[in-house]
């Protein structure tokens, strides 16, 4: 169950031919390498921390999405215009990564920080999602 | 910089023997600016404590270390960035001012300014034979 938290596949192949198109298609794309965040999942509970690494990166060039149990945290890490770089090992452009959760999520449980490169999500599951005990009537 | 052996201690050891921790080279940025170089490493939620840049003769040799281990009751279920060292080193051209190399941590990035030396204006008589 644990394992349904990684990177949805289909999405991961489209992402995949996307950028590859990209690098194909945009001028002087030879020497830009894409920035793809590594993520970090962490349970404890009825609760999830979900950290990726986003070095460099400003609250500004973040955003996190909650749909259907999809976690989604896309972004940008834009190129310094103006300077020549020599060696591209971080990575630039537009990024997209989207975990599926084990359960669903109380919307407004979600709380996100951002320290040293590290974006933290901590998320609690749903009070309907939680299983409940119901209470056996002996007539 | 701590050495290896203090750098495994730290490590919490549970059911498991301790393990030393793997190495990885950092994903790095390098800019030309007019008159620097800067070096772009790329090091998020690392412990600046643990974390050592040196310059030796020409070389620049960076470590630094990030342990993440859950904090108790907490489980890791899936893992893409965990525990590591790393190791970097870097030559640096002649032509940086050693005296005025700047190094900085902000928001994940260690940042190595490397100024350019100052080329000297000297007037080079020509002889006439």
């Amino acid at each position: 169950m644990f394992y349904s938290l990684i990177d949805n596949h289909l999405f991961k192949e489209l992402d995949h031919m996307n950028r590859w198109m990209e690098d194909i298609f945009q001028p002087g794309a030879l020497r830009s390498k894409v920035f793809n965040p590594v993520v970090n999942v962490q349970r404890k509970d009825d609760q999830i921390l979900v950290e990726a690494a986003v070095p460099g990166l400003n609250q500004e060039d973040l955003e996190i999405h909650l749909k259907d149990g999809v976690l989604v945290i896309s972004g940008e890490r834009k190129r310094e215009e103006g300077v020549e770089t020599l060696v591209n090992g971080i990575g630039t452009g537009r990024f997209r990564r989207a975990l599926r959760l084990p359960f669903r999520v109380d919307e407004s449980s979600l709380d996100a920080d951002l320290k040293d490169g590290v974006l933290s999500i901590r998320l609690v599951q749903a009070q309907e999602d939680k299983p409940r005990r119901i209470e056996i009537k002996v007539k | 910089m701590k050495n290896e052996k203090e750098l495994i201690e730290t490590e919490p050891s549970t059911q498991e023997e301790t393990r030393v921790l793997r190495s990885l080279s950092p994903a790095i940025e390098v800019l030309q600016r007019e008159q620097e170089f800067e070096v772009l490493v790329s090091l998020p939620g690392v412990d600046v404590e643990q974390t050592s840049v040196e310059l030796d003769e020409q070389v620049l040799k960076i470590h630094a270390s990030r342990l993440n281990t859950p904090q108790e009751g907490w489980e890791m279920v899936y893992g893409e960035f965990e525990s590591c060292r790393f190791e970097e080193t870097i030559q640096v051209p002649r032509t940086v001012d050693q005296e005025r190399i700047d190094v900085s941590y902000e928001k994940g990035i260690l940042k190595v300014t490397l100024p350019l030396v100052e080329p000297e204006r000297r007037e080079i008589p020509i002889r006439i034979h």
